[in-house]
């Protein structure tokens, strides 16, 4: 594997909350245009890692680099961080309707009023919500609510995406939707960082899979050489059905 | 009681017929406690954020400090900006006292501590998975700050309108910095004030029913910005 | 756009701060006492001394005490009160030079009109005074420190009166409210005639005693000195004493009536320069 493929990558993390280790990370890279899944028990430290990884969280030791460049905590700004966008388990949508929720991250990069309707319109019917787009989010279901976290996503057309755990909360027809239709949403050169509990997801999904426990990283492969039996109960407990 | 119905009367027709006095009388009261109120918003609202948002030691030590002077009487206040402006004070150069920047400054220090913490109050009261998405949407630090605000909006209007209620009723400082002054300093109140000692029932009680209209419309529109919140939510 | 709001915003604080402040015209603080402006005297005096003299005179009419500290602050130009002895302090501790006589107005003593203590058979104000103590009759003073105040009580001094009884009430309060009270509790009360006036349509107090000349209650106007406080605008506040002390002025307070009954009888100049 050549260098360039790894678009992220993180040396020596360490990070503390109240004098507790959350990450002790020594290296972990994200491989450009694949699916990169972090797996793990609940309290292992994904979405610790992903926040970090995101760019989000910029308060631990360690080195970042994007693309093969170090970037400094002063780096980690808004301009980088627009080429990244982040799915949450439980989405925050800002006051107003869907549209504008959608259209939000595109305001936010200065688009003007026509391409940001053009794209909102095209997300939306691709994702099926085109029909929510005039009602409040406080009107929205769960599984609704997420799709519109999903649309706002990815109406950027990031370059990274992180999706935490999108479909844990979700019912399970909000789930078959998640599932039959995410991978099309992703384009070839996007990269995906997915932390999942979801068995269906890593077997259809994940070209890289990591292992993380205890905030530490066991193992990361591609998931031809993952070896399940590590996993203990409680992830992903039929091995077996992925394999 | 006859005497009293009829300076209602009285009172009323002042009202209808737009008498020149009254108004200005209502328009120097609503020009300074707008006033007040802008100034006081715009440094309550930044800081009011930073309360709420960031972690210094003295945090709690100003947050006591806060929820003390949310009480402070009008007078304290008047007191203490009047030993400031006063020709002998501190600031006593710039002539401001008994003019509407002397009541401005006393209305603004007023109302504050209020609007300070009733912003404060809302913006604890917000989800905190509000700040990572504004980041994670690629906003910066300004656009951060006005995502967060337009998020708090119906709160911060509430505050802010709780604060012009404030100014519009007080006498205290009103009184003390500006004298009373007609035509510059001469508020609702101390006109009420005044006229009710000098035997015009009428005239106070014609100012009397338009602050108590105006409250009325204050607490009308808080209460509907909060219904409005509310069904937004439903 | 947005800065456009922005500066718009800005605008409307610095237009909401100057309006009224109307910075460019020559201002004169008149400190005073809220009894001489209730009485409606400033309306007549003031416009045309503003229009003569091109000035704004902004009037702040508080207790006689705070109407002397302030000329004794310098926050005001020029004092127009009525309590003769501070009035002397105030100009020998030096804050204040050029004090003239204005007018003088009269105080009454009030009563339910059936007067049980029957003071209105009494000549001075000493005796009935003493008359209501001796009855421990209801008496409602202002308590404030006001002139008035200060008048009654020299009155009850020179009575050798003990006023810790429970008959003595001191309500704190200004003198419209005073009488109010008065009225309601059918009591006696220590009032200026000004007061009495404005009042007189909606209470059932009297005039029981007047006339006593220890009752007269002279005006002065008294310029803040400007060796004391070199800011104060001292020529326009000459300008002023000149114009209440001249005829005109002197005639402006001595045509001026209340409820059809003079209130202020001007003693700067001699009466048969006085015209009607």
């Amino acid at each position: 594997m050549n260098r360039g493929n790894k678009i992220l990558k993180v040396e020596n993390i360490d990070k503390n909350i109240n004098n507790k280790q959350i990450l002790q990370i020594r290296k972990y890279s994200v491989i450009k245009g694949k699916f990169n899944f972090i797996i793990g028990a609940n309290g292992s430290g994904k979405t610790s890692l992903l926040n970090i990884l995101s760019m989000i969280d910029n308060d631990y030791q360690g080195t970042i680099y994007y693309k093969g460049k170090i970037i400094s905590k002063k780096e980690r700004n808004c301009e980088l961080r627009r080429r990244f966008s982040v799915i949450w388990q439980e989405p925050y949508l800002y006051r107003g309707n869907v549209y504008h929720n959608i259209a939000l991250p595109l305001k936010l990069r200065g688009f003007n009023k026509k391409i940001i309707h053009k794209k909102v319109k095209n997300i939306s019917q691709k994702i099926e919500i085109d029909d929510l787009l005039e009602q409040s989010v406080y009107t929205l279901s769960g599984g609704e609510r997420q799709k519109v976290s999903i649309a706002r996503a990815l109406v950027t057309e990031p370059e990274i995406l992180f999706v935490d755990e999108a479909t844990t909360n979700l019912d399970e027809e909000s789930i078959n939707f998640f599932n039959s239709h995410f991978a099309d949403l992703v384009t070839e050169e996007m990269t995906v960082v997915m932390v999942s509990h979801d068995r269906r997801q890593i077997k259809e999904l994940a070209d890289r899979i990591a292992y993380l426990k205890k905030g530490k990283i066991l193992s990361s492969q591609a998931r031809e050489e993952f070896d399940f039996s590590q996993l203990g109960a409680g992830i992903c407990s039929s091995i077996e059905e992925i394999v | 009681m006859n005497y009293y119905s009829e300076a209602f009367r009285e009172a009323f027709n002042l009202i209808i017929t737009l008498d020149r006095e009254l108004l200005n009388v209502v328009a120097t009261s609503l020009r300074l406690s707008t006033s007040s109120t802008i100034i006081a918003s715009t440094i309550a609202v930044p800081m009011a954020v930073i309360i709420a948002r960031k972690d210094f030691s003295a945090k709690k030590f100003f947050n006591v400090i806060l929820n003390t002077l949310l009480s402070l009487p009008t007078v304290v206040v008047g007191i203490f900006v009047y030993s400031l402006i006063s020709r002998r004070g501190i600031l006593g150069e710039y002539q401001l006292l008994f003019s509407s920047t002397g009541i401005i400054m006393g209305q603004t220090i007023l109302i504050l501590p209020l609007i300070t913490a009733l912003v404060r109050n809302t913006i604890f009261s917000l989800d905190e998975k509000l700040y990572k998405t504004a980041k994670s949407l690629g906003a910066t630090k300004k656009q951060q700050f006005k995502l967060l605000i337009m998020e708090a909006r119906y709160g911060i209007i509430g505050a802010v309108i709780a604060g012009f209620g404030r100014v519009l009723g007080e006498i205290g400082i009103s009184m003390m910095l500006g004298g009373n002054i007609r035509g510059v300093t001469r508020t609702m109140t101390t006109a009420m004030a005044l006229e009710t000692n000098k035997g015009r029932f009428s005239f106070a009680l014609a100012l009397g029913i338009i602050l108590l209209i105006l409250s009325f419309t204050i607490n009308f529109l808080v209460y509907f910005l909060q219904e409005g919140e509310h069904y937004e939510q439903r | 756009m947005k800065k456009r709001y922005f500066a718009l915003f800005f605008i409307l604080i610095i237009f909401l701060v100057l309006t009224g402040s109307a910075a460019a015209q020559d201002r004169l603080i008149l400190a005073t006492t809220t009894s001489t402006e209730n009485s409606g005297l400033l309306d007549e005096l003031i416009p045309p001394f503003e229009e003569i003299f091109e000035v704004r005179v902004d009037v702040v009419s508080v207790g006689t005490g705070q109407a002397i500290s302030l000329g004794a602050n310098g926050d005001a130009d020029i004092i127009f009160v009525h309590a003769r002895e501070a009035e002397d302090e105030f100009i020998e501790a030096g804050y204040g030079v050029n004090r003239r006589d204005v007018m003088y107005n009269d105080f009454v003593i009030l009563g339910p009109p059936n007067d049980p203590v029957g003071i209105s058979e009494l000549e001075s104000a000493v005796e009935a005074f003493s008359a209501i103590a001796n009855a421990e009759a209801e008496f409602i003073s202002r308590g404030d420190d006001s002139g008035t105040n200060k008048k009654e009580l020299s009155i009850w001094v020179e009575a050798g009166v003990d006023l810790t009884e429970s008959w003595y009430i001191e309500g704190g309060q200004g003198m419209g409210a005073s009488i109010t009270m008065a009225d309601e509790r059918e009591a006696y009360i220590f009032a200026d005639r000004g007061t009495f006036l404005a009042y007189s349509g909606e209470i059932d107090l009297e005039v029981l005693n007047s006339g006593d000349p220890v009752l007269f209650n002279p005006y002065g106007i008294i310029p803040v000195n400007p060796a004391y406080h070199s800011h104060v605008n001292y020529p326009m506040a000459m300008a002023f004493v000149g114009f209440v002390t001249s005829q005109a002025g002197q005639n402006i307070i001595n045509n001026f009536s209340s409820y059809g009954e003079q209130l202020f009888y001007p003693d700067a100049i001699s009466s048969e320069n006085l015209v009607d």
